[in-house]
């Protein structure tokens, strides 16, 4: 019989990363329904550390596999060892960080026990079925954020796995630390990879193009005089962001033609969107699309921007730029 | 190099509606395009193909008017095309999908590469393509930014990828599987001319009748998850106003943007 | 005075003029239903050309287009952006005689306005215009550096402020549900938000949707829906490198957009016999971009093949496809109908931005005094009864 709730420890460097305490949060969620365990799973081969790192964060199980190497990014070898492992405990769901390395291996984990996973819930419901047995509804969004839909996994199907999207959940504070039992499943062994780390540096962040930047800060008409655009330009700065504007700044050549948005048929879509001064026609509206988080900032209550964007502060752009850059 | 490319036909909008009885997104009345992030798997592999010799082929799976996103694909330079549709394929999850892929592609042929988007825009799960791989049991990186192909040892490649504000060289063994994120490149866009000639171009297309996959196996049926319930969210988007003093709004204002950024 | 009460279905370019013209008499009470947003739909997907001697609107009605036009320069004096005006000028093509003589009367008139404007037949002169061009097989072009393109968004929610203004009520992402009839009289209004609402006039300005607006007081709406196709193309080297003007075929119309150009279907090429270019559809179906037709992409290659070949390797950056509200003589519908009350400032076509103006002032001013002009009763419903 599949038994207890199951987390993957994510870790990066060395360090259990800060989403796995917001998991155990939402393990807690389902424990006091149903009961069951509170299980860690990790797989490194700096793993005494982590068991360290993990005993104290309020789970009751640590499950460890010390590999004989560092496994970053081998998937494929990885995915076999965390299947082995579930298998060997055998729990009734298991709770996965929708980050990269969760849907990565997760994915092969899932292929592999035929399970099924759910991506990027944002909530979690326990629910009852008839004969008494416990079930999670796993609610996710859809087509942006337009749509939630509530996945179940089929009855007999176990583990019930699901990438849980970061932030949702805040982080468990443990009462007692030091408290979980420690197993080592030695007999789990890393097979061997396809892949190789070869190279790392930093990083550069590109804002040159306005297409892929992932932040963008978009100038209006209220944007136009120097003043404000010199601000524009410090904020874009700070924030690492690429800068797009509307027609009337592409007019003034205080932006390049391509960095227009709206009336040109190019489509953005970057993760943060923060609007200045924009009043908000549908064609630059339509411009952008599939945003995280949209932000408008305009001096015109009635303005349609208000209408599209996540937040709205309706104030002078000028003010609460200075004071952000102050900050 | 062969390489195949998994894209999929996502609606222009994301206004849709809900099938009462399956519990199945309704999508058909929008109009499909390809999904962004594919176009940049397209692009990575036209710059493959153009460092090397060979073709592209390019897969999906969909309803018969997924055709379009195939031709579309094929308008950017992709050799071929195989159009996976049959209504008994419907309703899939993921792992009913990738199981149908993963045939799909071992039936056209062998390929030095595949490629996919990372991230679709409308279910947004990122999480088919590693599932093709661990189906057709080769290695895979997911989310990567493009290649450094130059650099790359026979019987291998090297991806690029970014991951914690550092960019890493990660080789793979081949055959691999790689999604490819969205915005790392700047997909080429199709001319009229390039439109016209994709009509002519070969597409296949593959019904369960080829693939002979079990009931079991596939859509509904196939899949270890069932979507139980649809519902909108409270409020559709319409701005929530913040208020306060500039400072104040400064810092929510901050507050949002490290929030969002923090979430890898 | 007595109050008239009037309620105006849609927000697009026809509700929103319609309806700060009406707000310009104390005695109007207005308010604007629109169940999306203003100035969307084909108002955005308008190109808003408002040029001086094209053909799109025959210049039999010159003065229609002049008021419009003038109307947007002042809209845009007042406050800059407020119309989005691009003034890049506009190049019309000659490419047969009788199109000439349609430009040299355009030309005339313009100037008769205090524009400029010349028929150019020296070949490398239109292409100094726009070097992309063929000059091949065409008689010569017109041109004018006085006009452009306006933006038919930024100036429905310029009026629908102007309106707002003068006391006008705008009550968006609200459907209008019921039309409420007695005795073939009407009495007012329903929406979706449970409201109720007396009218002494409700008007329909809801241009593509007439059909069904019109359904909701019993009445057959005798428009048809023609296709705008249109493409943003991103051209060869991704710059242009001069102002490439609109530029006017009787077969397409392009104009810049950024360093991209937009490029459509004219209304006039269409064929309201054949099923590809119109039919009766639903626009609430329709995409916000794609859902362009195969033919359209022949169509377009072989005319910039032989047009303007310096283009015709472009990339295709988007598409989109819009409905045009054409009664069968392409002109719009303005004014009373059978039912008592129930106004109608629909079927403007490919013409909506240009004629917006003229023929909301002249029909402002019927339902305010019971006074009808010349183009009322040229545009009148009665006429498509006959």
């Amino acid at each position: 019989m599949a038994d207890g709730i199951c987390v993957f420890a994510e870790n990066y460097n060395g360090n259990i990363e800060p989403v796995v305490a917001e998991l155990v949060s939402a393990a807690h969620v389902i424990k006091e329904m149903t009961g069951e365990k509170i299980q860690a799973v990790v797989a490194a081969s700096d793993c005494e550390n982590l068991v360290r790192q993990l005993n104290g964060s309020g789970v009751d199980e640590i499950y460890a596999v010390k590999t004989d190497r560092d496994c970053m990014f081998q998937d494929d070898a990885l995915s076999q060892v965390i299947a082995e492992m579930i298998k060997k405990i055998n729990p009734s769901s298991v709770l996965v960080p929708a980050t990269t390395i969760g849907r990565s291996v997760f994915s092969r984990v899932a292929a592999r026990l035929g399970c099924g996973l759910t991506a990027d819930c944002t909530e979690l419901l326990v629910d009852k079925r008839e004969d008494g047995s416990f079930y999670i509804k796993q609610n996710k969004p859809s087509f942006g954020e337009n749509v939630f839909v509530t996945i179940v996994t089929k009855e007999g199907f176990y583990p019930q796995m699901m990438t849980v999207r970061p932030g949702v959940y805040t982080p468990y504070e443990a009462a007692a630390d030091g408290k979980a039992k420690v197993e080592y499943l030695d007999d789990i062994v890393l097979p061997e990879s396809g892949i190789e780390v070869v190279g790392v540096r930093p990083a550069s962040s590109d804002t040159d193009s306005i297409l892929s930047a992932e932040v963008v800060v978009v100038g209006g008409r209220g944007a136009e005089s120097e003043e404000n655009f010199a601000l524009l330009e410090k904020f874009a700065d700070k924030l690492e962001a690429a800068i797009g504007g509307t027609r009337p700044l592409a007019d003034t050549g205080m932006i390049p033609f391509e960095h227009q948005i709206g009336q040109t048929g190019f489509t953005i879509r970057p993760r943060i969107c923060i609007s200045l001064g924009v009043s908000g026609a549908i064609q630059h509206t339509e411009g952008i699309k599939d945003t995280k988080l949209f932000v408008a900032i305009n001096e015109d209550e009635n303005a349609p921007i208000f209408n599209v964007s996540d937040y709205g502060i309706i104030g002078d752009m000028k003010e609460v730029l200075q004071s952000y850059l102050e900050l | 190099m062969n390489i195949a490319v998994l894209i999929k036909q996502v609606p222009v909008s994301n206004d849709v509606s809900v099938d009462p009885e399956t519990h199945a997104l309704v999508r058909a009345t929008s109009e499909g395009m390809i999904n962004p992030a594919d176009l940049n798997a397209i692009e990575a592999a036209m710059v493959l193909k153009e460092q090397t010799e060979g073709k592209v082929v390019v897969f999906t799976m969909g309803p018969p008017d997924a055709e379009k996103a195939l031709r579309d694909a094929m308008a950017m330079g992709c050799d071929e095309s195989c159009l996976i549709t049959d209504r008994c394929l419907a309703g899939g999850d993921t792992i009913a999908t990738a199981k149908v892929l993963a045939e799909s592609i071992g039936r056209y042929g062998t390929f030095d590469l595949i490629l996919s988007g990372a991230l679709s825009a409308d279910g947004a799960t990122g999480q088919v393509g590693a599932m093709v791989a661990e189906y057709m049991g080769i290695p895979h990186v997911a989310e990567i930014q493009g290649f450094a192909y130059d650099e790359s040892a026979a019987g291998s490649i090297l991806a690029v990828k970014k991951f914690q504000g550092m960019e890493f060289k990660i080789k793979a063994a081949l055959p691999a599987l790689m999604s490819v994120c969205f915005g790392c490149n700047e997909p080429r866009l199709a001319t009229l001319r390039t439109k016209r000639a994709a009509k002519s171009k070969p597409l296949e297309v593959y019904t369960n009748a080829e693939l002979g996959m079990a009931a079991d196996e596939i859509g509904l049926e196939g899949s270890p998850t069932d979507v139980t319930d649809s519902f909108e969210p409270e409020s559709t988007r319409k701005a929530q106003m913040l208020s306060g003093t500039p400072d104040e709004l400064a810092r929510k204002l901050k507050e949002l943007i490290e929030i969002e950024k923090g979430k890898e | 005075m007595d109050k008239k009460k009037i309620g105006i279905i849609g927000g697009g370019i026809s509700g929103t003029c319609l309806g700060y013209h009406l707000s310009l008499y104390d005695n109007a009470e207005v308010v604007v239903f629109e169940k999306d947003t203003i100035g969307g739909a084909s108002t955005a997907k308008s190109a808003g050309t408002v040029c001086l001697f094209d053909d799109s609107l025959k210049n039999r009605y010159w003065d229609v287009r002049l008021y419009g036009f003038e109307s947007y320069l002042k809209m845009e004096e007042e406050e800059k952006g407020s119309a989005g005006f691009d003034k890049t000028g506009t190049l019309v093509v000659a490419t047969d005689e009788k199109v000439e003589a349609t430009i040299k009367t355009g030309i005339a008139l313009a100037k008769a306005a205090g524009y400029t404007g010349e028929y150019i037949t020296d070949k490398d002169k239109i292409k100094e215009i726009l070097p992309d061009i063929s000059t091949e097989n065409i008689l010569g072009a017109g041109y004018t550096q006085d006009d452009g393109y306006f933006d038919g968004t930024m100036i429905s929610n310029t009026y629908a402020k102007k309106m707002q203004k003068n006391g006008g009520a705008v009550k968006t992402g609200v459907k209008v549900t019921e039309v409420k009839v007695e005795d073939k009289k009407i009495k007012g209004l329903k929406t979706s938000d449970g409201e109720d609402y007396e009218f002494d006039y409700v008007v329909d300005c809801t241009g593509p949707w007439s059909k069904f607006t019109g359904e909701m007081v019993g009445m057959d709406v005798p428009i048809w829906h023609t296709k705008a196709e249109a493409f943003f193309l991103c051209p060869p080297g991704k710059k242009l490198g001069y102002t490439f003007p609109v530029l006017k075929y009787p077969a397409f119309y392009a104009l810049r957009a950024g360093d991209n150009i937009f490029i459509c279907k004219s209304h006039l090429s269409m064929d309201l016999s054949n099923p590809m270019h119109a039919g009766q559809w639903d626009p609430d179906k329709l995409p916000a971009t794609g859902g362009t037709d195969d033919y359209f992409i022949d169509f377009l290659l072989d005319q910039l093949e032989c047009r303007v070949p310096g283009i015709v390797d472009s990339g295709l950056v988007s598409s989109w496809l819009s409905y045009r509200a054409e009664p069968k003589d392409f002109l719009p519908i303005l004014g009373e109908t059978p039912v008592e009350g129930y106004i109608l400032a629909t079927g403007y076509g490919g013409n909506g931005v240009i004629e917006a103006p003229a023929a909301s002032r002249d029909l402002a001013k019927f339902i305010m005094r019971g006074e009808k002009t010349p183009l009322l009763e040229d545009w009148a419903f009665e006429r498509l009864l006959k």
